[in-house]
């Protein structure tokens, strides 16, 4: 199955998880929402769209990357 | 066959709750079961508690949260709507003919631990979770108390979670280019809302 090319920064109990949609579980746990979208940002190297969600699940924002 | 998969909540309607009602609502579905609510459908000529009647009688299992009976404000009336279709469900259980109503099951929560127990001391017997206002939270206790009632083989909390949150990105990518802003979809009304988590799931 191809892998979807959106990544959530997701809110969780123990801080802010980046999840790449299609995978199973999160890659990782980051304890501020700030280091989580930094390194999410810069795994995003195919292009894709990063989906920064608030605390309660809505979207705070949606940011499209171009291919490096 | 219906009565075995609805579950009725009982909980304010207001929209400062929708961020606790709408991962509530996804869990329920997520799970396979129906959740029913007064806000389903909305019809000026239906008695409010006529169409609650209607959805408890239906409902095998029920949600009741208490979180919001405390006045919050100065000269704000407590809120008893909650506590009392509380009290009208639990008598069904126990008092209505058909005895298929004995073997219902309740979750009660609050969003302060021990908050009921100060409020309602005759309901100190009862087990209340406590949500602590949380959205993510509210996944995993109302996921953890199925489990308890002896429905097993659910995937786990957190992926209920994730997939909530990536549900939203689902509705905000079909939803604006039909014209709706960030806010309309944040604020979506609970029938569209549900009707949205039936087309995705």
């Amino acid at each position: 199955m191809k892998r979807s090319d959106k990544t959530h920064i997701i809110k969780r109990e123990i801080g802010w998880a980046i999840k790449r949609e299609g995978t199973n579980r999160a890659s990782k746990i980051y304890e501020t929402k700030e280091k989580a979208i930094k390194h999410a940002s810069k795994d995003i190297i195919d292009g894709g769209d990063l989906i920064i969600h608030k605390k309660d699940g809505t979207i705070q924002e949606w940011k499209s990357f171009k291919k490096k | 066959m219906a009565f075995k998969r609805n579950v009725f909540i009982n909980c304010p309607f207001d929209t400062n709750y929708h961020t606790l009602l709408k991962p509530l609502l996804f869990t329920i579905r997520k799970i396979g079961f129906t959740p029913r609510i007064a806000l389903e459908r909305f019809d000026s000529g239906e008695a409010r508690f006529d169409k609650i009647k209607e959805l408890l009688l239906e409902s095998k299992y029920s949600i009741h949260d208490l979180s919001r009976i405390k006045s919050v404000n100065e000269e704000e009336y407590f809120r008893l709507n909650m506590p009392f279709e509380l009290g009208v469900d639990f008598g069904c259980k126990l008092y209505h003919p058909n005895n298929k109503y004995r073997s219902n099951r309740f979750l009660l929560m609050e969003g302060e631990q021990y908050s009921v127990q100060k409020g309602l001391s005759d309901f100190s017997f009862a087990d209340c979770k406590c949500h602590n206002n949380n959205s993510e939270q509210i996944v995993t206790l109302v996921r953890n108390w199925f489990i308890e009632t002896g429905i097993l083989n659910l995937p786990p909390p957190s992926k209920i979670w994730d997939e909530y949150n990536i549900f939203y990105s689902e509705l905000y990518l079909r939803k604006k280019p039909e014209g709706y802003s960030r806010k309309d979809i944040v604020e979506l009304p609970i029938p569209e809302f549900i009707q949205f988590i039936d087309e995705v799931i």
